[in-house]
């Protein structure tokens, strides 16, 4: 296997990304396929990944092609993000959850970290009702669930009431 | 919407504790995901679960909301910190027994009388029979004599005996504890003791021997100890055979172990290791010999208080330390408080430390050139070395080996006397990035040697000598770009020199600065008057015409431009102007044309957070014509003070008297322009942003 070689994918809407094999290597995803069936020259279809975020991921991986630390990039939960990592999660909430998923689907953990720890920073600083609001989630609390919660809580959410 | 759970559970990781709680309330989903993380690790004295447990009640009240909430929770409980008694009971109650990590301390806001219930244990029996509490549950049933032995503590009172009692049980229900740490404000009883004899280490009766190998032998996954009540001693002398793979030890008890005794049997995992008590530099060396995996060494508490000059332990055998130097590979990490009594001892051991890049707390009172030395020799990997010479003593640099030396920042403060060693300095310290000096007033030459030789330079504290306005003005045009800060007395520049050069550009970087701007052009008495009676000609006219902000654009103009329409203008009152009025005019105008200039240049410096016009004493140079009013910058929006509007990060400005040249309307802007509050120190005017 070259070092150089080039790999084909095809995103859930038939268009077709060629990137080389150390990009395809960050997905443990597409590493195991590829090392178990070898290259097969053909497209490799991602049903599950739209172009848009295909192209997002590729630039991820692209910008993190030569890091050393790549799969041990984020895994300090307290450490902040770098500036090129924090510009790159400026997307839209619909933009940042198929991330997520794209990121799950192909196995891509520090990408997945990242834009868990994105999320996480979302939610920092929230009341429950603006939480609710970001995510629009509806509260499925019966009066009773929820007067048990805000007592066990310790913190009466006046800002609800 | 996010509704898968393992994502959700992902992104739960790198949710705080004080976010999770907002999280709980959200939905059903979010409750059941956030709980386990919420109740994953309980300090019970910090946020946010001293405000869960604060349910507004007395103390029994509380235990029982502690109590039923462990209870619900205690299958998430890993990571428990206890801060009093009815936590203590209430984790008991509930047979918590998943705990990783188990910390005891008593904290201040909750530290409570919970502890008179305990004054004597019969009436606490009493008590708590009916509310089948702590005595009657928990400890009828584990008799104190078969869990406990009590022969192994000493006499304490029935309190404290309850709580040594409860602390030990709770240890011995959580097999898998990986951390445990009994801090000394906890109040356990210490382990019984024989006394310890000129100086020999005291040793542990064998029932307190017997009872701690026992439980510790059965907690395998002990990584973290800290135990302190006198069991120190003991434990790490054995603790190669009682835990050879505990990682990390606190030593609370003071030090007495004897060198030999860990020589004998070194501790090969060991990785951490504080010790909160002063230790001898036998003992240190002891350390670094039996101790090969260490990488962090701290001595957060030490306080040689008692005038040891030597970091000297309760082993009084020791002696000027003779051998050979050895060499700690691994340590990455030595926190130290480094007052001279306690660097003194580090670098009287004779260790080497390879890889310690940094000197947290920096070096203290370095006053012996034999120490620079030393400091330099034990840690030759230091990238960055702070010294502050205390009440001002002075840093000798003779023998200073920095040729062979990789320290790239190095900090000096509080130094004074280097007079007769600052040509050496030069040649010397080529990284010094912060130089504070003190009773010793540089010449105008040695400013601008500072700023040819050291390119790094971030921080300046030095005083000049009276005569170096020049240098002071070629110093702000020369000096490195890395220059954040530059203070000290008697930093003059006249304004003929200020005007004369270049427009700054080097210290556009500079936060924080210390100026005297001297030699601005003042009128005369006679003259002010003279202007004076012509303001009562018409003032709206008189002032409109100084305050000609926007005719400055062109000074020739805006000079001669301004008398000839005063000219007009008087001439319309029926008014003759004589040429002294006309002369008075025109200082007037320049005035404050040259004021406005040096705004500008003050202006450009856009990083600029703090300004002090005027930090030293008053002075006023010789040889200018207007002697009676200070020829220094007024801060007034006449004189053009709102060219430093542009200065968006201006925390603090100070100015000489509490009015000088400023009046309300003038201070009213300045105020207002960086949301500044006034207040007036010792005679002096703070502006200070709120």
């Amino acid at each position: 296997m070259s070092a150089h070689s080039q790999i084909l994918l095809t995103s859930s809407e038939g268009t077709e990304f060629l990137i080389d094999r150390d990009i395809a290597d960050k997905s443990m995803l597409l590493k195991c396929m590829l090392e178990d069936i070898g290259e097969i020259g053909q497209a490799v279809p991602l049903p599950n990944v739209s172009g848009p975020i295909l192209t997002k991921v590729i630039e991820y991986c692209t910008h993190h092609r030569d890091d050393p630390n790549f799969l041990s990039a984020n895994d300090d939960v307290t450490a902040d993000i770098d500036e090129w990592d924090l510009e790159y999660c400026k997307v839209d909430q619909g933009t940042l959850y198929e991330l997520i998923l794209a990121a799950n689907y192909l196995d891509i953990k520090p990408l997945m970290d990242l834009t868990c720890k994105t999320v996480a920073n979302m939610i920092k600083a929230k009341s429950p009702e603006e939480i609710r609001k970001t995510f629009n989630i509806t509260n499925d609390f019966t009066p009773e669930e929820e007067d048990q919660v805000r007592r066990e809580n310790g913190k009466d959410w006046v800002d609800e009431h | 919407m996010i509704v898968i759970p393992e994502i959700l559970d992902h992104i739960a990781i790198y949710v705080d504790a004080d976010s999770a709680i907002a999280c709980v309330p959200v939905c059903r989903q979010w409750r059941d995901l956030f709980t386990p993380y919420l109740w994953r690790t309980v300090d019970t004295g910090a946020s946010p679960h001293c405000q869960i447990f604060a349910c507004g009640g007395n103390q029994r009240q509380r235990h029982r909301w502690i109590s039923a909430l462990f209870q619900k929770y205690k299958r998430h409980i890993r990571n428990l910190t206890i801060t009093n008694h009815g936590e203590l009971l209430a984790s008991l109650e509930n047979d918590l027994t998943e705990l990783h990590s188990l910390t005891l301390k008593r904290s201040i806001v909750n530290r409570v009388p919970f502890v008179d219930a305990y004054d004597d244990e019969r009436s606490v029996d009493e008590s708590y029979r009916d509310d089948n509490g702590f005595y009657s549950s928990v400890l009828h049933t584990r008799p104190w004599e078969l869990a406990i032995p009590r022969e192994a503590f000493d006499q304490g009172y029935s309190g404290e005996a309850a709580l040594t009692r409860g602390s030990w049980l709770l240890v011995q229900n959580n097999l898998n504890l990986r951390r445990i740490a009994f801090d000394s404000t906890w109040g356990a009883l210490s382990f019984k003791n024989t006394p310890s004899f000129f100086g020999y280490p005291s040793l542990m009766q064998s029932e307190g021997v017997s009872f701690l190998t026992g439980i510790l032998s059965i907690l395998p996954s002990l990584q973290h100890l800290e135990i302190g009540s006198h069991a120190d001693d003991y434990l790490f002398a054995n603790l190669a055979t009682i835990l050879p793979n505990l990682e990390s030890f606190v030593y609370s008890s003071p030090t007495c172990f004897m060198p030999w005794e860990i020589l004998i049997l070194p501790h090969r995992a060991l990785k951490r290791l504080v010790f909160k008590k002063r230790i001898s530099t036998e003992q240190l060396r002891a350390i670094a010999v039996a101790l090969p995996s260490l990488i962090q060494l701290s001595f957060p508490e030490l306080h040689n208080r008692e005038g040891f000059t030597n970091m000297t332990g309760n082993n009084r055998r020791d002696g000027p330390v003779m051998a050979d130097a050895l060499e700690c590979k691994l340590l990455e990490s030595l926190d130290i408080t480094a007052r001279r009594c306690d660097l003194n001892g580090v670098l009287g051991a004779l260790i080497r430390f390879p890889r310690i890049k940094q000197l947290d707390k920096g070096v203290n009172n370095l006053h012996l050139s034999i120490r620079f030395q030393q400091v330099l020799w034990s840690f030759p990997s230091l990238l960055r070395l702070e010294c502050s010479a205390k009440s001002m003593q002075k840093i000798i640099f003779t023998n200073y080996g920095v040729f062979e030396h990789p320290v790239q920042e190095l900090v000096l403060r509080n130094i004074g006397f280097v007079a007769n060693q600052i040509q050496s300095m030069f040649l010397r310290l080529p990284f010094l990035v912060d130089l504070e000096v003190h009773i010793y007033e540089f010449n105008g030459e040695t400013l601008l040697e500072l700023a040819r030789t050291y390119r790094m330079l971030e921080r300046l504290q030095i005083d000049l000598q009276d005569d170096c306005s020049w240098a002071m003005v070629d110093f702000l045009n020369t000096c490195p770009p890395t220059l954040k800060t530059f203070r000290g007395n008697g930093h003059i520049a006249l304004v003929a020199d200020v005007l004369e050069r270049a427009e700054w550009s080097s210290c556009t970087g500079l936060e924080e600065l210390d100026i005297e701007i001297f030699g601005i052009f003042r009128l005369t008495n006679e003259q002010e008057a003279l202007l004076d009676n012509l303001w009562k000609l018409d003032p709206s006219w008189f002032e409109a015409t100084m305050n000609a902000e926007a005719a400055m654009a062109d000074e020739e103009a805006a000079e001669t431009g301004a008398v000839e329409q005063a000219l007009k203008r008087v001439v319309q009152l029926g008014h003759t102007m004589t040429a002294a009025e006309a002369t008075a005019l025109q200082h007037r105008q320049m005035m404050y044309w040259t004021q406005r200039e040096i705004y500008k240049r003050l202006g450009q410096l856009t990083q600029l957070r703090e300004i002090d016009f005027f930090p030293g004493e008053f002075w006023e140079p010789d040889g200018y014509p207007w002697m009676g009013h200070p020829c220094t910058l007024e801060h007034t929006l006449l004189s053009g003070i709102s060219e430093l509007a542009g200065l968006v990060h201006l925390e603090a400005i100070r100015f000489n008297g509490p009015d000088f040249g400023a009046g309300e309307a003038d201070l009213e802007w300045m105020m207002k322009q960086w949301s500044m509050t006034k207040s007036v120190v010792n005679g002096r005017t703070h502006l200070i942003k709120a």
